[in-house]
């Protein structure tokens, strides 16, 4: 069977993760989703976007290719009449079109919801974006991260009061909500603009994605409760802790959330049911002689919340996932296959997940140009024009 | 959207009627947010058991003693329904429900609801017509379907832990539940995905998640720079320089890219950080203590949201470390009618965030510039 997103169809101007691998979701299910990148400005995490994991070809950086999977690839430059028309084509062929650049950026392509509708009357926009489209700071600048401080999360997170922490650089919580919502909106939009002819615009904040992610701490607060304070791995009426095991950088987490939880812990570990304090401690010292997986399967064992620390990597041979088939493997672009991550669910009726490894720059910008009723001939001359671009290897300086 | 007007959030205008089987938090906030798109939810409880949701943190009131926030939220514009596996009316108004539902939320394992008398596969006939969405900490099978979870467990388990925190310290878990939060997302795209494909086709279908799965989903790129032969981050190699400084008020997240930094220095203001020792991204990870230090002599003199201000004004995509104070009194989430009030009985009247999107239409834009 085809997907069961089968006849939606994305213009997807999307980049980075935020965006991408909110169209990512779309594809896997079989949408048609064609990435629009400039030939000379593609999406800037080809190259790995901080630079520092990126390689010498526009597929060689890992997440990229998982984001842009199952999509095909237009490279043309927007700022051209010849490139705009172009995607006013393809938008009238299209069910959404989705973005993620600096507010003000679609507007000046001429591509703002306005035009859109002119061009098609049921368009959905959707715009994922720092702050919102309207606001006293909606042209403010930010990266993921920042999201975590300006969200709200990084003020409750962190070893005490003085260590606010954020997510990291390499999960950038605040994108894997957006790309995890977006999905959701998205077809929601859809879905109601088909049903009633009319253009909607979804304005989506990544700021207050993180926030609506922390209904109960705002209506705490908001009731008289002071804010909440970084408290390690604790939480709110349920202490937590990691303890370290034999091995570089291994641990266990544990919490505690039932009283019965003292005392099955405390059985394990060899100790009085006490005080946490000193429940911790007697932890920490049983954990220190055992090997990681041993402790956490022994805590288990005993009833308790508790697991390995472990790195992303090892999942890659988790047997759970690996019984289901979640991971899936993906070709490489000069061979082989890689393994990637699984379905956001697992529907008991699907097409295979991955039809295709992620595009080149513009690899079916001559396929793309065809359906929108370009001749051999006007394709030819807007390569030779530079206006659209074909497959292409880009080096970094 | 002015700062009065409600939030425009509806998306399912026909209002679909949504059934939580069961309560967690993952499933819990894909029916909210179903709630918040225009879906009409029931949540269904098996009688004389103590929700998830009813043992969370934190809880409201002056002594904190009463209910708990997450219920209290979660619960928010829903009906409930209490079942008793043991009475003929009481099946009989389940098996109405579900007959009456487009969407069908089922939180927790096969198993686990075979022991309270109900047979999942009686429930799917039931619900015939519906979307059926089954989420479980770990799977309906494999190795782990009897173990606990929550969202500690989940941050370990998942990978998530080992990127957070400090280099020198142990692993640390994001506040919150920004995991099981998140697996409720994927579950709500579950939903969406189904109901799209019913819009299409006319066709019902179901799918399958736990809560695991939406964390190995959601940290999903160690695994992937790791087959390519990339070294594999650690905790606190972020490289950009210190992750929050201490300002007059509280803190600020400093994130900024190396071609940020001669505006970050203007900032500062402070010619020390000429010193060859901050020339570059790795000297001044080696440095990031000393570096710490001499920005916080500056910005702790500051108010975070000065320092804000300066930074964007300098196009530094940084920003302060908000409060839930600060975010309640945002100007950006006043402006664009983020938060909503709710009364909650015995305690108050207090605010809940909304949905994170708002819709407009074309008229909307005409109904702005007119006004």
């Amino acid at each position: 069977m085809s997907g069961l997103l089968h006849g939606l169809k994305v213009a997807d101007l999307s980049i980075v993760t935020a965006g991408a691998a909110s169209t990512q979701v779309l594809a896997d299910f079989g949408a048609d989703v064609v990435k629009v990148e400039g030939g000379t400005r593609p999406d800037l995490y080809r190259m790995g976007f901080t630079g520092d994991k990126g390689g010498s070809s526009d597929l060689s950086f890992p997440p990229f290719r998982v984001a842009n999977r199952n999509k095909r690839g237009l490279a043309v430059d927007l700022k051209t009449p010849e490139g705009h028309e172009i995607a006013r084509r393809l938008i009238a062929q299209s069910d959404v079109v989705v973005e993620n650049f600096r507010r003000g950026a679609i507007e000046r392509l001429g591509l703002g919801f306005r035009e859109l509708a002119a061009i098609r009357p049921d368009i959905v926009l959707v715009s994922i974006s720092s702050q919102g489209a309207t606001g006293p700071r909606r042209g403010f600048t930010s990266f993921g991260i920042t999201l975590d401080s300006l969200g709200g999360i990084q003020s409750l997170s962190g070893y005490d009061a003085d260590t606010p922490t954020w997510s990291s650089g390499r999960i950038n919580y605040p994108d894997q909500t957006a790309n995890s919502l977006a999905p959701a909106v998205i077809l929601a939009a859809v879905m109601a603009s088909r049903a009633d002819g009319q253009a909607r615009w979804v304005d989506m904040s990544q700021r207050e994605t993180v926030t609506s992610l922390l209904g109960e701490y705002i209506l705490a607060t908001s009731l008289g409760a002071p804010d909440p304070q970084p408290d390690a791995n604790n939480a709110p009426g349920a202490p937590g802790w990691v303890s370290r095991c034999r091995g570089a950088d291994e641990w266990i987490a544990v919490s505690l959330e039932t009283p019965a939880d003292r005392s099955r812990l405390a059985g394990v570990v060899g100790a009085d049911t006490g005080d946490d304090d000193a429940l911790r401690r007697a932890t920490d010292a049983w954990a220190e002689s055992r090997d990681r997986d041993a402790a956490a399967a022994e805590l288990r064992a005993a009833g308790l919340a508790a697991a390995p620390v472990v790195s992303g990597h090892e999942l890659l041979d988790d047997p759970d996932l690996n019984a289901r088939g979640w991971w899936q493997s993906v070709d490489l672009p000069d061979g082989g296959t890689e393994r990637q991550r699984g379905p956001v669910v697992r529907f008991a009726e699907n097409a295979p997940l991955v039809r295709s490894r992620a595009p080149h720059v513009g690899e079916h910008t001559a396929e793309v140009l065809a359906e929108l009723d370009y001749t051999a001939a006007e394709i030819d001359d807007l390569l030779a024009r530079g206006v659209v671009s074909h497959p292409q290897t880009t080096t970094r300086n | 959207m002015s700062g009065s007007a409600a939030r425009a959030t509806t998306l399912l205008p026909e209002g679909p009627r949504v059934v939580e089987l069961g309560e967690t938090f993952s499933a819990a906030l894909a029916g909210h947010l179903l709630e918040r798109m225009g879906a009409r939810v029931v949540r269904v409880m098996p009688a004389g058991e103590v929700a998830e949701l009813d043992t969370l943190g934190p809880r409201l009131g002056e002594e904190g003693e009463g209910p708990a926030a997450p219920a209290v939220w979660l619960r928010h514009g829903k009906e409930a329904v209490e079942f008793d596996a043991g009475s003929s009316s009481s099946r009989a108004r389940l098996d109405a429900v579900l007959a009456d539902a487009d969407v069908v939320l089922i939180a927790g394992t096969t198993a686990s609801w075979r022991a309270r008398g109900v047979d999942l596969d009686d429930v799917r006939r039931a619900a015939g017509t519906a979307v059926i969405g089954h989420v479980t900490p770990w799977g309906d099978d494999g190795s782990r379907v009897d173990l606990r979870s929550n969202e500690l467990v989940l941050q370990a388990a998942g990978g998530f832990m080992k990127l957070v925190g400090a280099s020198d310290r142990e692993p640390v878990r994001l506040g919150g539940h920004p995991l099981q939060a998140t697996a409720g997302l994927l579950v709500l795209d579950g939903v969406l995905i189904g109901l799209f494909h019913r819009q299409s086709t006319g066709q019902s279908t179901s799918f399958e998640t736990s809560e695991f799965e939406a964390v190995a989903h959601v940290e999903w790129k160690i695994a992937s720079v790791f087959q390519s032969g990339a070294p594999i981050d650690r905790r606190g190699e972020d490289g950009g320089g210190p992750a929050a400084v201490r300002t007059r008020d509280g803190h600020f997240g400093l994130f900024f890219t190396p071609r940020e930094w001669d505006a970050m220095k203007e900032v500062v203001g402070d010619a020390r950080l000429d010193d060859p020792r901050f020339a570059t991204p790795r000297s001044r990870a080696e440095h990031q203590a000393e570096l710490t230090a001499l920005f916080e002599e500056t910005t702790s003199t500051m108010s975070k949201k000065d320092l804000y201000e300066r930074a964007q004004a300098r196009n530094i995509p940084a920003g302060y470390v908000a409060t839930m104070t600060d975010l309640l009194a945002s100007p950006q989430y006043r402006a664009r009618a983020f938060f909503r009030p709710i009364e909650v009985e015995g305690v108050g009247s207090g605010l809940l965030p909304d949905a994170p999107w708002a819709i407009r239409t074309i008229d909307d834009l005409d109904e702005e510039g007119a006004a």
